[in-house]
């Protein structure tokens, strides 16, 4: 019996659950199995929360769960190369289309010997036991639909290891592309990134979508990085207006170790990123920021939730956007403090532009604070463009749409600013403006 | 710096500071058998001799409420643990014995009563009054004394008990009764609708200055009850009026329910400025017994220039839920909040406020600062609501939250939402303990350690103690020191 609080839902793909999937597979099948199938059950059991739950307040999965998915089918060769030759080249490469692997794309072997890359379907690489028990929490079955739906539909698993003491000065880029022609699609990709003892190293996440009916991206990662190790994560989420993406980061740090993120939301109809780090050693610092840019019909919800669960920990959250049309974004941001922990720094910051009468942006910063030594802000903004602004460049011979333009820039700018490394902040700065003046009307 | 176990006993030492309204006054009360159904709804509708479209209308509210308690919709969203409510073990009546009629002036009222009311430092005989205040004196269910009406009324002010003003001025109760806290607003106010014994009436008329501040002193006396009352307040065009409400209850080991509605009208260029003290019985050291009080403020700009500033001090309860709100419905109305909520030992404080803004040019402040020792739980509710024709509307929000021992909470629960692209939000918070920097600034320059953190907590509090009239700031400044003094170490 579904709760009053969820919705009913009646995807076709629930009927083609694979069994056999991961028979052949190196790691723990029995668990595997039994994992994907609670998953399943749990899904049906539960579907999709409605905004009555609290953390889908400003979420509405309504839309989601009124239309029918399938499983995708696979893609020809030919539509994969029409696909895949236009993309940036950033460096190596992991290239998954509707969840499953493309090696022909990929080139991250070229890493040997620094970075193991594992896709359970067909790789046959030994895993360190510490690995694999990483592996099997990230696996297990737990109460969250979306992540259930996941495991239970995952076409494949990938596992990223970067390899103890090694820095890599490269980014290792993950292209995840969606593709449906026929029925609306749903695709789970699941990704889960090791970084080991010391390691340094950059991954770029990017999304994107072609599509003529619905597609459903949904998308959980989870994340551990061992003592020491830094580790810069960026995502560009850039899929089509009849995809709605919802996305699960899971980060679990151990002690000094460095997160970065960066998201930078373009796409979607409907796009829900959640963010989860947990900071379980201590002297770990966890940066996590982005900006989203929305338009037309879009509405993009950022739930972040850093938790300081040792002493001496650091953690930033900036997110900053701009809505226009019909837009609606959001920002939920948390930031928790457990009890006994000494020497917590945290802050946190949102802003936003509204550019249309009928756009909208909402935040809810929340701050749970359970221990007395804490440093802790946050605040929000969420306003027009600087009218003095404007009229300061036009003053001086810039047209409208180009001093709106620049001031968008230089607004967002500010989320890349501590973002240390150069590489990022070029590839992602020269992605933003290029995006601006695709995206509003600013007129 | 003060070692941890020295700063243990100072904390102990602050949580086992007597509570001094704990005393309670033996007096006979009356009152009907314990529970709530429609009988009792209907006793208490005798009691004050109502009209039918009032039972009527609290019977409607009882009907509501049972569906929402039957379908389990007590609100649960808050940050707040405690054991659950039995509605039907507290009496919802209760009345000083041979207050049937109420008394026709000071000299009728059981000096016992008068009594209590100076023991609290609430002189209702007028001529000992040096402030010049007006007082509403609700014990338990009842209002027992009014006093300065012959002045206010030289004006036109109506100020009087609510029962009183059922009577007097049936017309004006029936149009503006739950206009802006309707029946069926939440289970709380529900509850309040249904069952609400007594309160204050306040009516200022077009143009009218009210020449002093005006006061509700409300007490619950008697055991095992519940405290229902309702404030209405109307401002009527170009009018001012400063509203003042204390609140003490005797130490008791139950916890006793108080669920109140306030409600506040400004029309055209009227303003209203309502400031609570609550110290109601916190509950003792180890968390037993202490008021549970549930209360649903809320004020209406319903016309243009109009502003409604809510200032409170909420240093008593077990558990706190109240979240004063504005509804800024005309042109240019302003609406404000500055809030200081300390919570000691296991109190447990869920709030803050609403500002919908609905009306062009309309603005708002938030000012809440948050003061959370011994294992106390200390949590800012807010939402700040920009509707879409709401154009060029501002809102500023600083919520700030400060910690005193490792035991404690904090919490900063926010809503913004922002629907006008012509209008700003602005929100700022933060939480932190006593820095050791400005600790040994102060300790440099001779200051105890003692004073210094009380000079630091009023610092702290002291854009919020500024909004109080003089009359409360002084007892609100006290019960700051009273709760926290040197509990840093």
């Amino acid at each position: 019996m579904i709760k009053s609080s969820n919705y009913h839902t009646s995807f076709s793909f629930l009927d083609s659950f694979d069994f056999k999937l991961f028979d052949k597979v190196l790691f723990d099948q029995e668990f595997l199995q039994k994992e994907r199938i609670k998953s399943l059950e749990y899904f049906r059991e539960n579907s999709l929360p409605t905004p009555k739950v609290e953390e889908w307040k400003y979420f509405d999965l309504g839309k989601i769960s009124k239309l029918d998915f399938s499983q995708s089918r696979k893609i020809k060769k030919e539509d994969k190369n029409l696909l895949i030759n236009d993309l940036p080249n950033y460096g190596p490469r992991v290239v998954i289309i509707n969840g499953e692997f493309c090696s022909n794309y990929s080139n991250i072997s070229s890493l040997h010997g620094k970075v193991d890359f594992h896709n359970f379907l067909s790789s046959d690489m030994p895993i360190k036991q510490v690995n694999l028990n990483y592996i099997k929490e990230s696996l297990s079955s737990n109460t969250d639909s979306l992540k259930s739906i996941n495991l239970a539909f995952a076409k494949d698993i990938f596992v990223l290891v970067i390899k103890e003491g090694c820095i890599l000065e490269q980014p290792i880029e993950f292209i995840n592309i969606s593709k449906s022609s026929g029925d609306n699609v749903c695709v789970n990709p699941r990704l889960i990134i090791i970084s080991e003892e010391k390691s340094e190293s950059t991954v770029i996440e990017t999304c994107i979508s072609y599509s003529k009916n619905y597609l459903w991206s949904n998308h959980v990662t989870d994340i551990v990085l061992q003592k020491k190790s830094k580790l810069k994560h960026c995502k560009f989420q850039n899929e089509g207006l009849k995809t709605f993406h919802t996305s699960k980061t899971k980060i679990k740090q151990l002690t000094a170790s460095e997160y970065n993120y960066y998201l930078f939301n373009n796409g979607s109809l409907q796009s829900r990123n959640e963010i989860n780090s947990e900071l379980q050693g201590s002297n770990s610092v966890c940066d996590i920021s982005g900006c989203y840019f929305i338009s037309e019909d879009q509405h993009s919800d950022i739930l972040v939730d850093v938790q300081h669960l040792a002493s001496s920990c650091e953690s930033n959250q900036k997110f900053y956007g701009a809505a226009d049309c019909n837009a609606k974004g959001v920002f939920q941001g948390k930031i928790h403090v457990g009890e006994g922990t000494l020497n917590s720094k945290a802050d946190q910051i949102s802003r936003g532009i509204i550019l249309s009468n009928d756009s909208q942006i909402f935040a809810k910063p929340e701050l749970n604070i359970l221990a007395e030594d804490v440093k802790c802000t946050h605040g929000v903004s969420i306003g027009e463009l600087d009218e003095e602004a404007i009229f300061y460049l036009r003053s001086r011979g810039i047209p409208e749409k180009e001093a709106k333009e620049m001031l968008i820039y230089s607004f967002i700018l500010d989320t890349l600013n501590e973002f240390n490394s150069k590489n990022i902040v070029k590839i992602f700065s020269e992605l933003i403006e290029r995006e601006i003046s695709k995206k509003f009307v600013l007129s | 710096m003060k070692n941890n176990s020295d700063k243990n006993k100072i904390i102990e030492a602050v949580s086992s500071e007597k509570y001094k309204y704990g005393f309670s006054t033996d007096l006979k009360s009356e009152r009907p058998d314990k529970g709530i159904n429609e009988e009792i709804i209907k006793y208490i509708s005798k009691k004050n001799s109502e009209p039918k479209w009032l039972l009527d209308w609290r019977l409607k509210a009882f009907s509501y409420w049972k569906k929402e308690f039957e379908s389990k919709m007590e609100p649960a969203w808050a940050k707040l643990s405690f054991n659950a409510i039995d509605y039907q073990d507290a009496y919802y009546y209760s009345a000083p014995k041979g207050i049937d009629e109420s008394p026709k002036s000071l000299d009728d009222v059981d000096p016992k009563l008068l009594e209590t009311y100076e023991k609290l430092g609430i002189p209702l005989k007028e001529q000992k009054i040096l402030a010049g205040v007006a007082v509403d004196a609700v014990f338990d269910s009842v209002s027992v004394a009014t006093t300065f009406k012959d002045e206010l009324k030289k004006h036109g002010i109506i100020f009087c008990s609510f029962s009183e003003a059922v009577k007097k001025y049936p017309e004006m109760i029936q149009k503006y009764l739950g206009s802006v806290v309707p029946v069926s607003d939440n289970f709380f106010a529900t509850l309040n609708s249904a069952t609400f014994t007594d309160g204050s009436f306040v009516y200022i008329p077009e143009g009218v200055r009210c020449p002093m501040e005006l006061s509700t002193y409300f007490r619950i006396n008697s055991a095992e009850t519940g405290q229902f009352e309702r404030t209405l307040i109307i401002a009527d065009k170009g009018s001012y009026v400063s509203y003042l409400e204390g609140c003490t209850a005797p130490m008791r080991d139950e916890n006793q329910l108080h669920a109140a509605v306030v409600e506040l009208i400004a029309l055209d260029d009227a303003e209203i400025k309502y400031s609570t003290v609550q110290n109601w019985y916190p509950g003792d050291e180890n968390g037993k017994g202490g008021i549970y009080n549930f209360v649903t403020k809320r004020g209406a700009c319903k016309g243009n220039n109009s502003k409604i500033s809510w200032t409170q001090v909420e240093t008593g309860s077990a558990v706190t839920w109240k979240y004063p709100s504005c509804l800024l419905q005309g042109d240019n109305s302003i609406g404000e909040f500055y809030s200081i909520a300390i919570t000691n030992n296991y109190q447990q404080a869920d709030t803050g406020t609403k500002m919908i803004h609905l009306g062009k040019n309309t603005k708002s402040r938030i000012i809440s600062k948050g003061i959370s020792a011994g294992k106390a739980q200390n949590t800012y509710r807010g939402l700040v609501k920009i509707m879409k024709n709401a154009d060029n509307s501002r809102n500023y929000t600083q919520c700030d939250s400060l910690l005193i021992g490792d035991k404690c909470g904090a919490h900063t629960v926010p809503y913004i939402e922002n629907k006008n692209f012509k209008s700003k939000i602005e929100h700022e918070a933060t939480t932190s303990k006593i820095s050791d920097e400005q600790l040994f600034y102060c300790r440099q320059r001779g200051i105890s350690e003692e004073d210094a953190v009380a000079l630091i907590v009023n610092g702290f509090c002291k854009q919020v103690l500024q909004e109080l009239p003089m009359e409360f700031a002084l007892e609100a400044q006290q019960l700051v020191g009273i709760s926290l003094e040197g509990s840093v170490g």
